[in-house]
């Protein structure tokens, strides 16, 4: 099946707009950070701002990698960056439809656990770390893929 | 990913020799760490002075070798970069861990 082609962001005033195709596997996850790193440095992003983006990424990413019942052999995710603030992050995926219930619990704050060593949680910080991290998240289930669209204001 | 570990007095310092805990070595560094938790009797001193970046998957594996320990063995962190200091205080796992700024801070204090 052919991807559909991926509509440009639509941000008149940022010239410029980093693209990837991502394989599925943590190790291509890791590679495009290290690619979305290079190209914030080099377009001027503010190291906290750098940080901010960079994680949310791979947070967006290894989510899609681990949840989206995808295989290696799967279209590429793709992801768009405006190099630029305010910083837009676009993913899109083939995968599974993103479970409502994991939207809705992202909105949890964080806080402080109060439980016993052995009953802390090893799971379930990526979502709430994007949500924490992000000044808009939009999620859209389209035709088969999943479109998720973030904020980042810088 | 490797292990740099070092006896210093009662303290044990392991330094992950790797500039990321991220998804793709959580299990590896949580299977390279197994073997130092079911022989430690005092204090772990984690020294992440290498790692420029971890992720959800990082965090729950330092989480997850916390959890290897039996008492009165401990972990603590040392050295946290910007961006590993700001994944702990984001998931408040900063208020599970005594971080130290410096292994010589880490050093001078006692385990109490």
């Amino acid at each position: 099946m052919r991807p559909e082609p991926v509509p440009a962001l639509d941000l008149p005033d940022t010239p410029a707009v980093l693209e990837l195709k991502i394989g599925v596997s943590p190790l291509a996850v890791r590679h495009a950070c290290e690619k979305i790193a290079l190209a914030l440095r080099e377009n001027g992003a503010r190291a906290a701002d750098l940080n901010r983006i960079v994680l949310v990424c791979a947070e967006a990413l290894n989510n899609v990698v681990e949840h989206g019942g995808l295989e290696e052999t799967s279209p590429p995710i793709r992801l768009q960056l405006t190099l630029g603030a305010p910083w837009h992050v676009r993913i899109l995926d083939a995968g599974r439809t993103m479970p409502a219930v994991l939207l809705a619990a992202s909105n949890t704050a964080f806080t402080a656990p109060a439980c016993a060593t052995e009953d802390l949680p090893e799971g379930g910080f990526g979502w709430r770390m994007i949500n924490s991290l992000s000044d808009r998240l939009d999620y859209v289930r389209h035709r088969g893929s999943n479109r998720l669209e973030i904020v980042i204001a810088g | 990913m490797e292990l740099a570990i070092q006896q210093c007095g009662e303290a044990k310092i392991v330094r992950p020799e790797a500039a990321r805990i991220d998804a793709a070595v959580a299990i590896e560094f949580k299977d390279l760490m197994r073997p130092v938790c079911a022989e430690a009797d005092g204090r772990i001193l984690l020294d992440l002075s290498e790692v420029q970046f971890i992720d959800s998957s990082g965090l729950g594996a330092v989480v997850a070798v916390m959890k290897m320990l039996e008492p009165p063995a401990t972990l603590e962190l040392v050295t946290l970069n910007p961006t590993v200091d700001m994944v702990f205080r984001l998931t408040r796992m900063d208020s599970v861990f005594r971080i130290h700024a410096t292994l010589d801070a880490a050093l001078a204090q006692d385990a109490a």
